[in-house]
């Protein structure tokens, strides 16, 4: 029952792992562990990123749990929370995907007792410190100063959660890291964590599995800018003119300093049209980047590899398009990229597009009326969980893919505006003629009904999912011959 | 054997064929002939319906409403047999006639109804039509 602990530390942190659970939710497929767990770490508990990706991974976890466990399809992966991982109700920390901070609401001058400190210390404090840095209140995250951020995550290796997590450590675990360079929280709290596991003489249980466990981590490059406030006028901010250089910073540390990682992955891009200048809370939701869909990959390929392939020499990793366009395609993906996720994705956009548009007119199809679908669909809760999971305007599949097209590079493989089956794939198109419709709504339904034959469940939830596996597995291989 | 059950079950419901100078040749024609030819064309019904069109075919004709197009199309038959068998033998027509055929028209819905449920679960795209019951797959 090996685990992967995935830290999601920061923004850029709970956004990627917002794209890992669309690809697991696909049924992209995790190697050489049973269970994902992901950590949150962000100070800034009404972020407004954090809060859809936790609001999204609770949804996952509902309809994963009503699956139940499979080896294949949309929402196999378990996805659990750190609390669950006792399995026997025996954790002591709260059942949430987000570490718990305990409400930091103070200024930064405050948490260090600046003002008890003598002259010299205080001397000190203000040469590593701007005045923003020590007046600005920590509940609103780091807001791009990992100066601040180093100092107040490196408390939290003594909190419950961590000495949690390190007892439940078991050899066979992996650990992999999700975080900005460029900003404040996840620029600190990487090498932070990452010291503390790795040190032979930390504090926390099972000191020996932290040490020696296999570790990735994505370290994402600047890939967007923010508006700036025109001159003159006192804007509460985040300057990402200072993107670049506290990246090149951060890297000339990593460089001589980061040890015990096994694998690197490095992701960044141009930055486009800035985005809103949102420091921190509720309004700090950025809209989803094709950098962090292909930063969630690589968590994918992190555990492709076997213990012996990861055991060797650190490993760096880069990423780059086929092809430098604006509107990526699943061609201008790299054939390992594709091969990994492009039949799957399709396959999970055919039933998001049948099961919220075409689905409610099927009460008589024999998939819908043999396990009394319109009756299921009224009544158990799962199905409400799914249809958030994928229409959620603020979380959902349909928000992520619609915000995911509304860069300057998108990624534009699937067209949420098509209503067309046969033409909802950019670069592959269903031929259709006189005789063919290809795969028309009767199409559709005909291999529900089909798939429905040999499903023997007679859960509705279980059955339906199944059904739609099955069907678009076949409409994908069939109809669409995607390759 | 078979003059005999199908002539019961009509002068079951119908009573003695009249004009009484044809109750023979109802008795030995027209009543086994309608009986044989609505038991198979029923049948031949029910099997495009389940195993040609919502099997092989595939055609989408699965809904409740496609079944009942069936039923009546099958309703209409029955009622068109009876009536060239009595014409096609040189009897008289007759108003007997005609509750001939309409009591053909109503075991036809029974038949084909029995049929359906007996037949409907080789069916792939309508072993729910008209209802689930009695299979439970």
């Amino acid at each position: 029952m090996a685990k992967l602990f995935v830290f999601g530390i920061g923004g850029t942190g709970s956004r990627v792992i917002r794209s890992l659970v669309m690809l697991m939710a696909a049924g992209v497929k995790v190697q050489n562990c049973d269970k994902i767990v992901p950590i949150i770490i962000d100070p800034d508990t009404q972020n407004g990123d954090m809060n859809r990706t936790v609001e999204l991974l609770k949804t996952y976890k509902h309809i994963h749990d009503a699956l139940g466990r499979r080896e294949e399809g949309f929402f196999h992966t378990d996805i659990s929370t750190l609390s669950s991982i006792a399995g026997d109700g025996t954790a002591k920390i709260r059942d949430s995907f987000v570490y718990d901070f305990g409400g930091i609401n103070k200024p930064f001058k405050d948490h260090v007792g600046y003002n008890q400190l003598d002259v010299e210390s205080q001397a000190l404090i203000d040469l590593l410190f701007t005045p923003e840095n020590l007046n600005n209140s920590l509940d609103v995250g780091f807001r791009g100063s990992p100066n601040v951020g180093s100092v107040v995550l490196n408390e939290i290796i003594d909190s419950p959660e961590m000495r949690f997590f390190a007892s439940n450590f078991q050899p066979g675990d992996r650990i992999f890291f999700v975080s900005s360079i460029f900003g404040g929280t996840g620029a600190a709290g990487f090498p932070l964590l990452l010291k503390n596991f790795k040190d032979s003489r930390t504090s926390l249980p099972n000191a020996a599995s932290l040490n020696t466990a296999l570790t990735g981590a994505m370290v994402v490059l600047p890939y967007f800018s923010l508006e700036q406030p025109a001159a003159g006028v006192e804007a509460d901010f985040i300057d990402s003119n200072t993107f670049t250089t506290k990246a090149k910073d951060a890297l000339s540390y990593y460089q001589h300093h980061l040890n015990g990682v096994n694998a690197v992955y490095y992701m960044g891009d141009k930055p486009d049209k800035p985005m809103e200048n949102n420091p921190g809370r509720a309004s700090q939701k950025n809209d989803a980047h094709l950098v962090e869909l292909l930063s969630a990959l690589a968590i994918v390929d992190f555990m492709d590899y076997s213990d012996d392939e990861l055991s060797g020499n650190e490993t760096f990793h880069e990423y780059g398009l086929r092809e430098d366009v604006n509107n990526v395609q699943f061609s201008h993906l790299d054939s390992e990229t594709k091969d990994r996720i492009a039949t799957q994705l399709i396959r999970f956009h055919y039933f998001e597009r049948y099961y919220t548009t075409h689905l409610p007119g099927d009460a008589q199809a024999a998939y819908a009326k043999g396990v009394d679908l319109q009756g299921a669909l009224r009544n158990e809760p799962v199905f409400r969980e799914l249809n958030k999971f994928l229409t959620n305007p603020e979380f959902g599949y349909q928000a992520w893919l619609r915000e995911l097209s509304r860069k300057e590079r998108t990624f534009a493989a699937l067209d949420l505006n098509e209503t067309d089956f046969n033409r909802m794939v950019s670069d592959k198109h269903v031929e259709t003629g006189f005789l063919n419709k290809g795969i028309s709504q009767g199409a559709f339904v005909k291999e529900l009904n089909r798939a429905s034959e040999s499903v023997s469940d007679r859960d509705a939830f279980k059955a339906t999912i199944k059904a739609f596996e099955t069907a678009t597995e076949r409409l994908v291989e069939e109809k669409l011959k995607y390759s | 054997m078979i003059q005999q059950f199908f002539s019961g079950l009509y002068e079951m419901v119908l009573g003695r064929p009249i004009p009484a100078n044809f109750t023979n040749d109802y008795r030995e024609v027209v009543f086994p002939n309608t009986g044989l030819m609505l038991f198979i064309i029923t049948l031949a019904i029910v099997i495009l319906y389940y195993y040609v069109l919502n099997r092989v075919m595939s055609t989408g004709l699965y809904k409740t409403q496609h079944w009942v197009m069936f039923l009546i199309l099958n309703a209409i038959i029955a009622f068109i047999i009876p009536v060239t068998q009595v014409s096609s033998n040189d009897i008289e027509t007759h108003s007997y006639t005609y509750m001939f055929a309409f009591v053909n028209v109503v075991f036809s819905l029974i038949l084909f109804f029995v049929f359906s449920i007996l037949l409907k679960k080789g069916s792939v795209q309508a072993w729910t039509t008209p209802m689930k019951w009695p299979n439970k797959r």
